[in-house]
């Protein structure tokens, strides 16, 4: 019996970590996706879009140190390429590039949560 | 160790290693594995206690493979160790003598078992009617000059009851490297050299 309290302690200890980390990627990922609409509101609009490209960075910057505890450093080292890009084309008038990041990063944070969520992939 | 155990830790191991192995691979991928590997050890040796079919289910049974010195071949072929290995085994257990053997088992872990005809056993102090004194456990109190308290405790004895031992040796208590004492008072003391 002792045994199988360890066993369900352990199991609890499980579920918290796999809580705390779906949370905390999803909850960033959310963020992240409203800031990218916003940023490609303020650009379509031509207004402080190169701001919004910052805050994004900024705030991806601040979650990075906890998230590469709970997602592939890989995949979290891309979506930061692609925003920093993001920045740059931000501040210049080539929209098309613009929109090519935009969409990148759209992807590789749909991406990231896809992977996050639990499924029979994850599982196996 | 029983071979889902052995698997077990072959893979802990093996799945401890590798965010070590892969700096990209997140912590918790490692953690989390280890975690339902543990779980899944503890509760499966918890229902292999409970459940009889479940036991042999994940360990196995063991196997007679020599019945009164005659080996069975059924058995050697359903476990699939050849008599090479087989008198190998012997071999290691000081049996040179298939027909000495009354059963042989190949337990679940790999080891064989043997039991010799009673002809074939060695006397014991019982078959001899030998008188035999009652054993006792030799205990260390002193190691390195420091006293084992438990030990002590063990033998209902304490620390002033050594010195008049340490004294009839003529050596102090920083000088003794090994003493073990039995209940019977029995004493093996070991000086520390001077290397």
């Amino acid at each position: 019996m002792k045994r199988l309290i360890a066993a369900a302690v352990l199991g609890v200890i499980l579920l918290i970590l796999y809580s705390t980390s779906y949370f905390y990627v999803t909850n960033t990922c959310t963020k992240t996706k409203e800031l990218l609409k916003e940023c490609r509101v303020a650009y379509d609009k031509q207004h402080d879009a190169e701001k919004k490209a910052e805050e994004i960075n900024e705030f991806w910057n601040k979650k990075e140190p906890i998230l590469s505890i709970f997602s592939s450093h890989n995949k979290i080292d891309d979506i930061e390429e692609a925003l920093y890009c993001l920045e740059i084309y931000s501040k210049t008038d080539e929209k098309e590039i613009f929109y090519e990041y935009h969409g990148t990063v759209e992807i590789l944070i749909h991406q990231l949560l896809e992977d996050t969520k639990p499924g029979v992939h994850s599982i196996l | 160790m029983q071979p889902n155990e052995l698997v077990i830790t072959l893979l802990i191991s093996e799945i401890a290693a590798m965010p070590l192995q892969d700096i990209t691979q997140p912590l918790i991928f490692g953690i989390s594995a280890i975690f339902v590997l543990v779980i899944l050890e503890i509760v499966m040796s918890v229902l292999s206690m409970k459940s009889i079919k479940i036991r042999r289910l994940m360990n196995g049974k063991s196997v007679v493979v020599i019945k009164n010195g005659v080996i069975d071949q059924v058995a050697m072929k359903s476990v699939r160790v050849t008599v090479i290995d087989l008198i190998e085994m012997l071999r290691g257990q000081n049996v040179f003598d298939i027909s000495t053997v009354a059963f042989a088992v190949l337990e679940v872990n790999g080891d064989l078992s043997v039991l010799l005809k009673s002809s074939e056993q060695p006397a014991t102090a019982k078959d001899v009617k030998a008188q035999n004194d009652e054993v006792f456990l030799p205990l260390p109190v002193i190691t390195d000059g420091k006293i084992l308290e438990d030990s002590l405790t063990a033998l209902q004895m304490t620390k002033n009851e050594l010195t008049p031992i340490l004294n009839a040796h003529k050596v102090t208590l920083e000088n003794v490297f090994l003493m073990t004492l039995d209940r019977k008072g029995n004493i093996n003391l070991v000086k520390r050299s001077n290397v």
